[in-house]
């Protein structure tokens, strides 16, 4: 049987990838970043039952890596396609590591010897990586990378410590980029979703004020992998938070800046993190401002009755009006009101974390041209039927599946994956 | 730079000492000062709570003069800038109240066509001046100062017309204060409102919202206030006794200035030039400091 | 392959992930000196090929009949390892590795002495196990081609479906008399007021053409026995029971909706009705002169005794208010809610579709729920709304009460039957919430759609597509290869006790025709939970036999 593309390689396209695999199907598992894995790579811990994300995550990644039937290209991008059902030409574009994934044991040496600091954006932007470097410790594959854009090689001809110090002699600077010319029987969009951005919002003073983060930032700061090993040190002075503040709704369920749609998720993981923050440190004051408490998940009802009764979590109706930082103290103001009691008051936090909305992927775009699949108003793919074919498109041999069509969690997405995989592997017999 | 000056009501009654820093200052900077014959109140606010068509007629009124004129005006207060800019958009969007207006602006051969350009005191510093012009010009750098900077809600709210300045981060002031040498910084009160609109409906809570943004500047360490809105420097400089009475705290003292009376000190002007024994608030410390 | 245990012990300095961190020579040197080891060496990688290379020269040169790699995690690495020993004509179950580097150089980077000396110990554990390990083999299991669906209702024809174009047969198992289950009794669908027969109908259609799917009406499933690949099923169906052997079940029996008696006066004042009876109503056009409408959420739901909320209910109220609304734009339809649960695109979209036609949202405390009472026209509501301070009287023409989605009575016997298990709300439990939210821990039985917890129609089948997938792998393999770390049973020292029974949680232990604990090694993990906790030490664990676990433990505590 032909194989099967699977666009994005966060946990969806892996539960899809692995669905088919096992089931002696191919697949092309595509993913643009150096590393599969996804945001939920990059989470701290899952709800409700707390799981160590990565840890639960990993086992998966590495048998996507070690299945004979998947083949990962990493740092790809699809640019074109034609064709139909059973029988599409893609075109994928790999960008160059400049390093010999078949020689890398990622060892890590030339990541420690380089020179050049650059944003981590991984770890969300609280701490650097190198020109060259791995994306997370755990990264599948486990290969070094080169940003040519910061590479004091790739820019000024000089340096090239890391290609004196590996062991392997696996870099390669080389390198080109790469075109493949796919063939494949049906493709699965699973290319997830990112962060609203909500510098605009200039009332929460995010990007103003160091000790306002938003949601992921948050996950990373409170992770034993991030730059302060799990402690909640706060990003301006370091001293540990005691008193927290979540902000939901940022840039959802507005008809200003931001999206009109509720992100599902937000109220969930915003308890979750306030759970995270209550277990390091049972003192600590936690607030949840909220409009209204999405709680319709399997056992999420549960889970926040244990946030309030027993980690003492306090939740206040409330969308804060504004933030705002004493100059003298570092410390932040939320500013709000209780529309529960009517009173208007303020909260002093030390860190504040803006629950964002999911958004869809300026990515979309350019995938959509190239497949020639419909977005919504809001960039998301669109579902055939939103009712009787949530997951198959308008056209025939494309599936999604994830965040790639709206906001979902993880079990949602893992489980329409499986449900893509399904569709894929009823067309692959169709057209065998 | 040439701007048809537009002082408004509040400057001609009792802010002297505005007018005075501001035909001191300007020209040093290179902008001309040209007074506008007849001009009248622009109607904010309190025309404009009662009479739509009352207030939109004296504020194109004036900008017709200024349009006569060929020049751009410049307000003094921030609410006849927010006033001349919505006249303009709403005259832009009715054609009908405009032709009405014009009916009436015939009458003394005026006529508003809307070529004018309102030009704010701050964006005409800020923006069109430029702070490295003031520094280069500063002769008495405010050392060691810290003076806060309180635009005034007009400047930055409510409307998304023109506004002069971002409403929940303004630093077009924060920067033309650091020009003169001093030393500023974002405090959480800073957009706060100063109250003076509420003074008819209810005196009292006036007092205690401006007093209660006079002692938190104070408690920041901030040595003085500045401001460009003549109804706000009325109010903190003016009402500051009242507050402090209201508040029944007498070490609540704090100097305001025009920031017009700041530059001029810093470009060397004699106190004498700029209206200060006209502020009500002790500002005489802050002088002496900056002229010795 | 003589039978005196002759290790090969391979150290790895991976790189400087071990080899900075601890004396790598020293250990090998100290291997050398183990009784059993006949050989060993230390790796720069020993994972690269040119590492595993060595392993199987090794083995050759050496004549090694054990390997132990004492190098990172099993996690990641022993199958690799065991390819290696595999081909060069090792069983795979004659390898052992000792992680040397996430429990030992990672975690004492700056004790290398000590963290010298704890590699060795980790080795002279692992050689100890090593030398008792024998070859095992892994049995294969036939799967058959053939699925069982129980439920045919929307996710259970959506399953059934699937499999049928996966190229499986299907025995679609209903317990009435027709297919189309709870949708039978909806009219409009949201988010986009399809018709629910028009969703249905295509969908029994299909299923009646398919060829591969055998529909079994009236029918239950009275018996289950076997495994993965061979359940042994007994279908009811009147009188007649026949016995039908398929691969994998998917369980798909959907939920009931609660009935509110003892509610807000259901049953007992008059004009109160359930959102499904509303949908009947509208559906018919017997709404009528209702001008004020009132609806209550979370009825009987998100309190103690129930306190999972039933998901679909705001969406379902914003639907329902919306068609009352079109109907006629001069009602008042006012939702008293506590959380309104519209979320993701499409049901916001339903929410602001539904305030733009003029619903009143009224927010009400769980301490201080509304009161409905009879009045002199219809039913008086009467509700404190915080966010104006007051209480509220509204004269209603029609209450309707959200009632959640409950379990299915059939619930606890289905779960009984395939020995899979229940939530603490009386829905399916699954093997994991996040990661396998369509499997069981028992293999070869799926679960989608409402029977797993409340959901919307179109994530019923998004689930049932995905639970139809889940099925399809192992049916589409054919054959299953079984891990051989199975546990085993001393039938001379089983005393019949059955706490190993209770204890599995994959149901892979029966009392067998002499009363003494038999384990199903295909369904059998190996987790080791009753080899730990039987009493009379009679169940011993494949490749972590007692006297290899106890070599390994007296290894760790003294010196070989």
């Amino acid at each position: 049987m032909k194989p099967v593309m699977v666009i994005g390689g966060g946990v969806a396209g892996i539960q899809a990838a692995l669905d088919l695999a096992d089931r002696g199907i191919s697949v092309h598992l595509v993913e643009k970043d150096p590393s599969i894995g996804g945001v939920m790579a990059q989470l701290d811990k899952t709800l409700p039952t707390m799981d160590c994300s990565i840890c639960i995550l990993a086992p998966k990644m590495i048998e996507c890596f070690r299945h004979p039937n998947i083949t990962i290209h990493t740092q790809s991008r699809v640019k074109d396609v034609s064709g139909g059902a059973g029988d599409f030409n893609v075109k994928v574009l790999k960008e160059p590591r400049s390093v010999d994934e078949a020689k890398c044991t990622g060892c890590g040496l030339c990541t420690q010897k380089c020179p050049t600091k650059v944003r981590n954006e991984w770890q969300e932007g609280l701490m650097d990586r190198k020109a060259i470097y791995i994306m997370f410790p755990q990264a599948v594959p486990l290969t070094a990378t080169i940003d040519r854009d910061h590479c004091l090689y790739f820019q000024n001809g000089v340096c090239q410590l890391c290609s004196k110090v590996c062991p392997a002699g696996a870099i390669d600077y080389e390198q080109k980029p790469e075109e493949l010319n796919l063939n494949v029987s049906s493709i699965i969009v699973a290319t997830g979703f990112q962060e609203y951005d909500p510098t605009e919002l200039k009332e929460y003073g995010y990007g103003r004020f160091k000790d306002v983060l938003t949601a992921m930032e948050f996950e990373r700061l409170v992770c034993a992998s991030g730059p302060t090993g799990g402690h909640l040190n706060r990003p301006s002075d370091g001293k540990l938070a005691h008193r927290v503040a979540f902000v939901q709704c940022v840039g959802s369920r507005t008809h200003k800046k931001g999206y009109p749609y509720c992100s599902s998720v937000c109220c969930m993981y915003a308890t979750k993190e306030a759970v995270l923050i209550k277990e390091h440190d049972p003192a600590a004051e936690v607030t949840i401002f909220y409009i209204d408490l999405k709680v319709f998940g399997k056992g999420f009802q549960q889970f926040v009755d244990r946030a309030k009764s027993h980690y003492g979590v306090s939740y206040i109706r409330g969308r804060p009006g504004e933030i705002r930082l004493n100059p003298l103290t570092g410390g932040l103001t939320v500013w709000y009101e209780d529309t529960v009691t009517g009173d208007v008051s303020s909260m002093e936090a030390d860190l504040v974390v803006l629950c964002t909305t999911m958004i869809a992927r300026p990515g979309n775009k350019e995938l959509t041209r190239a497949l020639g699949l419909e977005l919504d108003e809001w960039g998301f793919f669109k579902p055939l039927n939103p009712l009787s074919n949530p997951v198959e498109t308008g056209l025939p041999g494309v599936f999604l599946c994830g965040c790639s069509h709206g906001p979902r969690d993880i079990p949602e997405s893992v489980a329409e994956a499986s449900g893509a995989a399904a569709c894929a592997a009823e067309l692959a017999r169709r057209f065998a | 730079m040439k701007y048809a000056l537009y002082l408004g009501c509040t400057v001609q009654s009792d802010q002297f000492g505005y007018e005075a820093s501001v035909r001191e200052t300007l020209p040093k900077l290179g902008i001309e000062l040209v007074d506008m014959r007849g001009a009248s109140c622009c109607g904010f606010p309190a025309l404009s709570s009662v009479s739509k068509m009352g207030w939109h007629y004296l504020s194109a009124r004036n900008l017709a003069i200024a349009e006569k004129m060929g020049l751009d005006l410049l307000p003094l207060c921030n609410g006849c800038h927010l006033s001349f800019v919505e006249t303009m958009h709403f005259l832009e969007e009715d054609p009908e109240l405009r032709s009405i207006i014009n009916g009436h602006l015939e009458r003394e051969g005026l006529r508003y066509e809307g070529r004018v350009k309102v030009v704010h005191l701050l964006e005409a510093l800020h923006d069109r001046v430029g702070a490295e012009v003031i520094v280069d010009k500063v002769v008495k750098p405010l050392k060691n100062l810290k003076i806060a900077s309180h635009p005034g809600c007009h400047a930055i709210r409510p409307s998304d017309l023109q506004k002069v300045d971002d409403p929940e981060d303004p630093q077009k002031l924060d920067n033309l204060i650091k020009a003169l040498g001093a030393e500023t910084f974002d405090y959480p009160e800073k957009i706060d409102c100063c109250g003076s609109q509420l003074a008819v409906a209810s005196g009292r809570t006036t007092l205690k919202i401006a007093g209660d943004k006079l002692k938190a500047v104070k408690s920041y360490g901030f040595d003085a206030l500045v401001t460009t809105c003549p109804f706000c420097f009325k109010m903190y400089d003016g009402r500051q006794r009242a507050i402090k009475g209201a508040l029944k705290d007498n070490s609540l003292d704090l100097p305001v200035f025009y920031y017009t009376q700041l530059l001029g000190l810093a470009l060397g002007s004699s106190p004498d030039r700029l209206g200060l024994r006209m502020n009500m608030s002790p500002v005489d410390s802050i002088v002496e400091r900056i002229t010795e | 392959m003589s039978d005196e245990p002759r290790v090969g012990v391979f150290v790895c300095h991976c790189g400087i992930n071990i080899g900075g961190y601890l004396d790598v020579p020293d250990v090998v040197k100290y291997a050398e000196t183990m009784p059993g080891v006949a050989y060993a060496e230390a790796n720069l990688y020993t994972c690269s090929s040119d590492g595993l290379q060595k392993i199987k020269e090794a083995i050759k040169k050496h004549s090694l009949n054990r390997v132990v790699v004492a190098s990172c995690t099993p996690r990641t690495h022993e199958t690799l390892f065991q390819g290696a020993c595999e081909e060069a004509g090792l069983n795979k179950y004659l390898f052992e590795m000792a992680n040397i580097r996430d429990q030992c150089s990672w975690v004492h980077m700056h004790e290398r002495d000590k963290a010298t000396q704890k590699a060795k110990d980790l080795v002279r554990m692992a050689v100890a196990k090593a030398r008792l390990l024998t070859p095992e083999e892994e049995p294969e299991i036939d799967i058959q081609p053939v699925g069982m669906v129980i439920g045919g209702g929307v996710s259970g024809l959506t399953a059934a479906l699937s499999l049928a174009n996966q190229g499986f047969k299907v025995h679609l198992v209903e317990r009435e008399v027709r297919l189309g289950g709870y949708l039978n009794e909806l009219d409009r669908l949201f988010p986009n007021n399809a018709r629910a027969e028009d969703v249905t109908g295509p969908l029994i259609q299909q299923v009646k053409e398919a060829p591969e799917i055998t529909v079994h009406l009236n029918s239950t499933v009275t018996d289950v026995k076997g495994f993965i690949g061979n359940f042994d099923t007994e279908v009811t169906t009147g009188e007649k029971t026949q016995p039908l052997n398929v691969g994998t079940i998917i369980v798909a029996t959907g939920a009931n909706y609660l009935n509110p008696k003892g509610f807000y006066g259901y049953g007992e004042v008059e004009g109160i009705v359930t959102q499904l009876e509303l949908g009947g109503l509208i559906k018919e056009h017997k709404v009528g002169d209702a001008k004020t409408v009132v609806m209550i959420q979370c009825v009987g739901a998100r309190t103690a005794e129930r306190p999972y909320c039933s998901r679909i209910c705001c969406s379902e109220a914003m639907k329902n208010a919306t068609l009352l609304l079109e109907e006629d734009p001069r009602r008042e339809v006012h939702i008293l809610y506590r959380d309104l649960q519209t979320y993701g695109l499409e049901y916001t979209a339903l929410e602001l579709d539904a305030k733009r036609k003029g619903v009143k949202l009224i927010k009400y405390e769980a301490e201080r729920p509304p009161v409905v009472t009879k009045g002199e026209k219809g039913p008086v509501v009467k509700v404190f709304s915080p966010l104006m301070g007051e209480e509220l009287t509204i004269e209603a023409d029609m209450v309707v009460l959200s009632a959640p989605l409950i379990p299915n009575e059939d619930n606890k016997k289905l779960s009984q039957l395939l020995k899979v298990p229940l939530n603490q709300d009386g829905f399916f439990l699954e093997a994991h919430v996040k990661l396998r939210p369509l499997d069981f821990a028992t293999d070869g039985v799926y679960i989608c759609g409402t029977a797993h917890s409340p959901k919307e129609v179109a994530e019923s089948l998004a689930q049932a597509r995905g639970a139809a997938s889940r099925a399809g792998i192992p049916m589409a393999k054919g054959r299953l290869r079984t891990a051989a770390i199975t546990s085993v049973v001393d039938e001379t020292k089983c005393s019949g006790c059955g706490t190993c029974i209770e204890l599995c949680s994959y149901n892979a232990i029966t009392k067998n025709e002499r009363g003494l604990a038999q384990v199903t090694s295909a369904v059998c993990k190996g987790c080791g939970v009753c080899g730990a906790s039987c009493p009379e030490r009679a169940i011993t664990m494949r490749h972590f036999t007692n006297e290899e676990l106890e070599a390994q433990g007296l290894a760790a505590i003294k010196e070989a």
